[in-house]
């Protein structure tokens, strides 16, 4: 993405016309091609956005050789994680050097954050930077004077800074979460809490949460820091409400949904939101970045559920089973158990033996339980991305590719399988 | 636990807690109370009762009472269940209430430290607001501060309560491993220890929620403050605190802790309490003044006093076991006893130095000695009370991983004037320097307070 903006620089210098020229190609090619109207809708908008992301990919391999790369990077996937992958990186440095610590013992735990945070997918921060270039204003509009081009890069850097506190206030909830769960493994290495101590696990996360809270008042936004305080609470609220529920509220979809949002999606709703806030986009645009972040959130737990039973294969029973038989209710069997009522007792019977959660399998089998979490899922994506083709129109390159891409996420985000 | 200042409701939550625990505790509770902070200074406990009327009752500024009305109540019902498996979770919900009933005042001397600089600077306050509703607004915001000060310690003393079960063979998994070669009671020891492990992991979910939900709530009302400095004053205090806590955990889990260079270093021992103690006190004093908008100059000296009258009240709760002339562990309703005092403590800390550059003294001997077998005994018995017993007390908080003999460490410092005297001239040190940046402040009875409040730290 780094590299795509300086090149965007580069190119605004010096070669402005060519660009355009290239950019209108680009487009022109797509219609023709696939007989588009002109006026792109939200159904064919995915595809329009891999050929427009590709084309720029292969421009930026080779500014020369775009119209042959044209034709194959048709069938290229978009994908949004390389679009950011530079500026990742370069979070990933000052990520370090927030958590540098003097007592030894706290900066091998810091160091064990990276192995779970720096070094994982990165969902989140991936979300916010794209988020960020999707809410900038045209950049055609700025003048090309000096202070204001500061100011944008400053912009930049303190969105850069919401992606960290985000990717912090997360991992400090994993390791407080691995300590709930008594978790042995996280990510495929042992958790902080089996390698050093459900103690340590626990300070270390709130020394994470209280460097966030510091990189938060060097913000000085305190609408933002009131914004990212509430999913602080909301995380614990949902860790709560997983922990003391009446049988009724175990069974409740509505209740299920509603902690759903508390410990997963809030905090990547809220940090949309704060990239917006920053930006200091209208209460309509950040009511957007918002939502787009709620419903990914939700789409992105709901298929969490369904591969906790499924796995990798489409077979039931062959994922690693960890909520059902820690007796956590998910979407799959609260859908089954609307279809048969007599799933309850079970439920309520709790699963510490395993005969019951064969029982729920089976008739989770016989269900459309997997099925309608996944519809329910792709409605929270559909919402996503409609979320992000209500923003106010903006015909700046860089702010399309973001946004197609954050479409695309909400895309992989129900197709995913692990 | 919660400073008292603000919240009628907070109150009358504790009194439920306190109902709840007090059901639950043996006869004997008020006796075990009163050996928790021996009260030896009057003088202390006449300053903080003066600090409380100067303080008042504010209860109309609390927030925290739609909070304390929906989750407390849920925390005092996790809370029973915990009854009977000695996580450390119920011993600090414990201390707390029958701390909040009034015996040292310490569980809100944190909050009013603040509220007193805060009242401090009240006539210079006058000057820096313009308006009568906006001097309203800033005592509301301190008053909150003072809340949160309380509620951030709070949230620590219940996140380092957190035990470690699977580092020592405790798992709380039902499947029980049990081997054919094991006899039956071998079994039921077996059995028993995992029954208690599942109950302690059920004290650490508690543990781990409670104090998230304290510092969620902190967080909220730090950015109800609406000033980015606060908030940073009282997050980094919150870092420190964690790296303070680290270096404790070290010396817990080190086994050869009394023989490390670590157990003499003095410095070590200020870096540490600057950390645990005087970072929180130091910054939320300076935060008082933040939010009063006043002068550079007058934070930092809010800042040294608090820090200052941190550590000097540090060392002198830490010299409060070796006031009496007799060791006795501390006991608390339904648990087990522990220790008075921390291997890592001042006075014993400043005995071991002395001791250690004292050519006459052969240090290795000295250490065997404390270190005598009798102590150990229990955990080298066999019978299966002893192997469970063995195995939980090993992962007490409250104990360091090396065995010692309490009362023969508590008789060596007692013996050894200059570790006690030792003591005493750090905490005059820090006292005194606490009251030399008082003398930037205006003269007030809150000053007053204050500085008798250091005072009492060191004079009779």
């Amino acid at each position: 993405m780094l590299f795509a903006r300086g090149l965007t620089r580069v190119v605004r210098s010096g070669y402005s016309r060519s660009r355009w020229i290239l950019c209108y190609n680009g487009h022109q090619l797509l219609r023709h091609t696939n007989h588009f109207p002109a006026p792109i809708h939200s159904s064919e908008q995915v595809l329009g956005c891999r050929v427009i992301y590709s084309w720029v990919s292969s421009a930026l391999s080779g500014i020369g050789k775009q119209a042959h790369h044209q034709s194959s990077s048709l069938e290229e996937q978009l994908d949004p994680f390389s679009l950011v992958a530079d500026e990742l990186s370069i979070l990933a440095n000052r990520l370090r050097s927030m958590v540098v610590a003097e007592v030894p013992k706290l900066a091998s735990a810091a160091e064990y954050f990276f192995k779970m945070g720096v070094e994982g997918k990165r969902f989140r921060p991936t979300v916010l930077l794209l988020m960020a270039t999707a809410l900038n204003l045209p950049m055609s509009r700025l003048p090309p004077d000096a202070t204001l081009h500061t100011s944008s890069g400053e912009l930049r850097t303190r969105q850069q800074c919401v992606a960290e506190i985000t990717e912090m206030i997360h991992v400090a909830s994993l390791l407080h979460d691995d300590v709930l769960d008594d978790a042995d493994t996280r990510r495929g290495i042992g958790s902080l809490n089996f390698v050093m101590g459900n103690k340590l696990a626990v300070l270390a996360g709130d020394f994470l949460l209280s460097r966030a809270c510091v990189a938060l008042a060097s913000l000085k936004n305190t609408e933002v820091v009131s914004l990212l305080a509430t999913v602080v609470e909301h995380l614990v609220t949902g860790e709560t409400m997983q922990m003391s529920t009446t049988s009724d509220q175990r069974c409740s979809m509505e209740y299920y949904m509603q902690k759903t949002y508390y410990k997963t999606a809030s905090l990547i709703s809220n940090s949309c939101k704060a990239i917006a806030l920053l930006a200091g986009q209208t209460t309509e645009v950040s009511i957007m970045a918002f939502e787009y972040g709620k419903n990914l959130g939700l789409a992105y737990q709901l298929i969490d559920d369904v591969l906790d039973f499924t796995g990798t294969s489409t077979s039931l029973g062959k994922g690693s089973l960890t909520d059902i038989s820690h007796g956590i209710i998910t979407a799959p069997i609260l859908f089954a158990m609307e279809e048969f009522p007599e799933l309850r007792a079970v439920v309520d019977q709790g699963f510490d033996n395993s005969a019951n959660v064969d029982l729920a399998l089976e008739y989770l089998g016989k269900s459309h339980g997997i099925q309608r979490t996944r519809d329910l899922a792709r409605k929270h994506a559909n919402l996503a991305s409609a979320a992000i083709d209500s923003l106010p129109r903006n015909d700046d390159e860089d702010v399309q590719i973001s946004r197609r891409a954050l479409v695309e996420l909400t895309q992989r985000v129900i197709t995913r399988t692990k | 636990m919660f400073t008292k200042l603000p919240s009628r409701a907070t109150q009358r939550a504790l009194a439920g807690l306190r109902t709840n625990l007090a059901s639950l505790s043996s006869p004997q509770a008020s006796r075990a109370a009163s050996q928790l902070y021996p009260t030896t200074s009057e003088r202390w406990d006449a300053a903080m009762l003066q600090a409380e009327s100067i303080v008042g009752d504010a209860s109309s500024f609390s927030s925290l009472q739609k909070w304390v009305s929906g989750e407390f109540n849920n925390i005092t019902k996790y809370l029973q269940r915990l009854v009977g498996t000695n996580h450390p979770m119920l011993e600090t919900a414990k201390r707390c209430t029958y701390i909040s009933e009034g015996k040292m005042g310490s569980a809100q001397a944190r909050g009013l430290t603040v509220m007193l600089t805060s009242k401090a600077v009240g006539e210079l306050m006058k000057h820096s607001c313009t308006s009568e509703k906006q001097l309203e607004e800033v005592l509301k915001n301190q008053m909150s501060l003072a809340e949160m000060t309380e509620m951030t310690y709070s949230a620590y003393m219940i996140h380092r309560g957190v035990m470690d079960l699977k580092m020592h063979g405790l798992e709380s998994t039902t499947t029980t491993t049990t081997t054919t070669t094991g006899g039956l009671t071998e079994q039921r020891a077996d059995l028993e220890v995992s029954r208690q492990a599942r109950a302690l992991h059920y004290g650490n979910k508690v543990s781990v929620l409670c104090g998230d939900f304290l510092l969620a709530y902190v967080m909220r009302g730090l950015g109800d403050l609406f000033s980015s400095k606060v908030v940073d004053l009282v997050a980094s205090a919150i870092t420190d605190f964690m790296e303070g806590e680290f270096m404790l955990l070290d010396d817990w889990r080190s086994a050869n802790y009394l023989l490390s260079r670590e157990a003499r270093d003095l410095s070590r021992w200020v870096r540490r309490s600057h950390s645990t103690i005087g970072s929180l006190q130091g910054n939320t004093c300076q935060a008082s003044l933040v939010l009063a908008n006043i002068q550079a100059k007058l934070q930092y000296d809010a800042r040294e006093l608090g820090r200052n009258l941190g550590l000097a009240w540090q060392a002198h709760t830490e010299l409060q076991p070796f006031l009496r002339e007799r060791y006795e562990p501390i006991e608390l309703p339904e648990m087990p006893p522990y220790p008075a005092f921390d291997l890592n403590c001042l006075p014993v800390l400043l005995f071991l130095r002395g001791a250690h550059d004292d050519k006459a003294r052969n240090f290795r001997l000295l250490l065997d000695e404390i270190k005598s077998p009798e102590a150990n005994a229990n955990a080298n018995s066999s019978s299966p009370q002893a192997k469970t017993d063995g195995r939980l007390n090993l992962i007490n908080q409250h104990e360091h991983q090396e065995l010692v003999n309490y009362g023969r460490l508590h008789e060596l410092v007692l013996a050894d004037k200059n570790a006690i005297g030792e003591t005493y001239k750090l905490i005059r040190s820090h006292s005194t320097r606490a009251i030399k940046h008082l003398d930037s402040f205006p003269p007030s009875e809150s000053k007053e307070v204050l500085v008798n409040i250091c005072e009492s730290l060191y004079q009779k």
